[in-house]
């Protein structure tokens, strides 16, 4: 068996664990400066004024 | 003892002065609340694993790694590549971008402005403000016992001090404090578990030769874990018996999956300061989860290698025959798997580690605790009184007030829980988020077709089921509660159905196996069937997408 393991299902999760953590870094590190579409903050909008309305409606 | 005290001081001093940080750098309630919306990735992540894992994760869940070996490695990878990977990737990032678009400063109000719903709102804070205080009160309650046997203190003493110290910053700094606390906390932590698996593996002869001895004891193996249909600690459970039941779908799915909903969590995306700090988050998410959960099951199930090596077998005189008994991590700790960890720790690592290791539990610890302090307190002023009640005042003072009456409750839970509820109370409380909020969250983010009524729907009735089957059906809180006991006279409702039938092994699937997938499908039939939302608000919570 791998790695000494008793199982294959065993040393498949072994592996997996650290492929998933290196796969991790490997993504931050070719993301590391991406900012993705740019952002519009929120309008000024009166939200409690908003749910008022909407609790009427309904 | 002079060496222990110094080091506590050394900690509780560097904590106490990052909170004042966070409290001088927090002046209005979005500080509060969101932290500005200026983390950097850095601190975000580390923040998140820290609070994410609790002491129980590695104590109670090393220990049961002692048991049932590395087939708890299931966890440690969902921890990572759902937990870490799908959080930060598919949900953090657009969560971020709802939340701006929405003003969203808490978990609860970006559900309640996504649906349009002060209901929704509402709901979710009183299920948090109400539920989170049992889950921190098990947390308490696991610190203050680290302490009572750490530094001598009385239990009661320290569970009341811990909570104070705890609160100090919270109270004052917020989530900047929270934050900036929790970051140096998980530095501790990873350092310490480090230095752990590179002993462990040194101690079991290298790396192969550890995993190797491990599977040639499987002779050693618990006869009782045998019949339950486990086969060893590198072999694994056979499929579909009561204990690979308990494995992959309580420990590995309910805690695995049940952390993408947890809303102390789900809040740190919104601080961070841009998508960069997110992708650059996933990287050190990642590598932290990986020392974390990792590293307790790897040790947990290496320490029966170490402990076999050390003592042996101990000859035991039972029904007049003398037998050889092999000292196996379960056996040495005399059937308390709570104990394996820090007895491993204080029989074979020399006292300055146990020193630094306590310590790291209490960062563990405390880590969390502040986390949910926050969270239930910000469900409190924020979503419970500011908007579900309509109640008028500054909200930086009221979710203060919110953060306060959350410190209590979790006192009060903490003095009257018993101490084995920890990992109990932990499964609990992550089972009861995946079915209330996963769906409603999840579609919400990804789906414009999901109707105020069939989120409300969803909410409602994964609550209700979850909540219910947790008292009916499943073994571990149904026979902890006994209302089914007191009410039907048994300790389920599926335990007299014949062993091994599929209604009798029932009891040992979790509740988010059965409530999430209804709630779910509650969300999008009730959806499909109900009034749209209006699509000029649809635009308004896509507009960053």
């Amino acid at each position: 068996m791998w790695l000494g393991m008793g199982s294959n299902e065993m040393a498949v999760v072994y592996v997996l664990c650290i492929l998933a953590a290196l796969w991790c870094t490997l993504y931050g590190v070719f993301f590391w400066r991406s900012e993705g579409k740019p952002i519009n903050t929120a309008d000024a909008i009166d939200w409690d004024r908003e749910e008022r309305e909407l609790d009427k409606g309904r | 003892m002079v060496v222990k005290i110094g080091l506590t001081l050394i900690y509780v001093v560097i904590t106490l002065y990052l909170g004042y940080r966070g409290w001088k750098e927090t002046t209005v309630a979005k500080d509060y609340l969101i932290a500005g919306r200026s983390m950097g990735g850095f601190v975000m992540a580390l923040s998140y694993g820290a609070t994410f894992i609790s002491t129980s994760a590695i104590i109670g869940f090393g220990g049961a790694a002692a048991l049932f070996g590395f087939s708890l490695l299931w966890l440690t990878f969902l921890n990572i590549f759902v937990g870490i990977f799908l959080a930060f990737v598919f949900f953090g990032s657009r969560v971020r971008r709802m939340g701006l678009a929405l003003d969203a400063h808490t978990f609860p109000e970006l559900l309640g402005r996504r649906y349009q719903s002060r209901f929704l709102q509402g709901f979710s804070g009183l299920v948090i403000f109400f539920f989170l205080p049992i889950y921190a009160g098990a947390v308490l309650i696991a610190l203050a016992r680290l302490v009572e046997v750490y530094l001598g203190i009385n239990y009661h003493v320290a569970l009341l001090g811990c909570s104070f110290l705890v609160a100090a910053y919270v109270l004052t700094g917020g989530i900047k404090a929270v934050m900036y606390t929790d970051a140096f906390q998980g530095c501790v932590m990873f350092v310490v578990m480090a230095v752990f698996l590179v002993s462990t593996y040194y101690m079991c002869g290298g790396f192969i030769d550890a995993h190797q001895t491990l599977t040639d004891m499987v002779q050693y193996y618990p006869e009782a874990l045998k019949k339950g249909g486990m086969i060893g600690w590198t072999q694994g459970a056979t499929f579909g018996t009561p204990l690979w039941l308990t494995i992959y779908t309580t420990i590995v799915l309910g805690v695995g999956i049940g952390v993408l909903a947890q809303p102390q969590l789900a809040v740190r995306f919104m601080t961070v300061k841009s998508e960069a700090q997110l992708n650059r988050g996933v990287i050190y998410g990642g590598i932290f989860i990986l020392c974390m959960t990792g590293v307790a099951f790897v040790v947990g199930a290496l320490s029966n290698v170490v402990f076999f090596k050390e003592y042996g077998f101990v000859e035991k005189v039972v029904d007049g025959v003398t037998k050889k008994i092999p000292q196996i991590s379960v056996v040495v700790a005399g059937g308390n798997i709570d104990k394996i960890i820090p007895m491993y720790i204080e029989k074979m690592f020399p006292d300055w580690f146990s020193t630094l290791f306590l310590l790291a539990m209490f960062a563990a610890a405390m880590s969390t605790l502040s986390a949910q302090y926050h969270a239930g307190g910000t469900s409190f002023g924020r979503d419970i009184y500011e908007k579900f009640l309509r109640g008028k005042g500054d909200t930086l003072l009221i979710t203060r007030i919110g953060v306060a009456a959350t410190i209590i409750l979790t006192a009060i839970w903490g003095l009257a829980l018993p101490e084995s509820i920890v990992a109990l109370a932990t499964a609990f409380f992550f089972g009861l988020c995946s079915s209330s909020f996963l769906p409603v969250f999840v579609l919400g983010i990804y789906w414009r077709g999901v109707t105020w009524a069939g989120a409300c729907a969803s909410m409602v009735g994964g609550f209700t089921i979850s909540t219910l089957y947790a008292l009916f059906i499943h073994q571990k809180e149904a026979v902890a509660v006994g209302l089914c006991k007191n009410m039907f006279g048994v300790d389920t409702l599926v335990a007299a159905y014949p062993p091994m039938s599929t209604m009798w092994k029932l009891q040992f699937v979790d509740q988010n196996v059965v409530a999430l997938p209804i709630s779910f499908l509650i969300a999008i039939v009730v959806s499909l069937m109900t009034k749209k939302i209006d699509e000029r608000h649809l635009d308004r919570c896509w507009r960053n997408f």
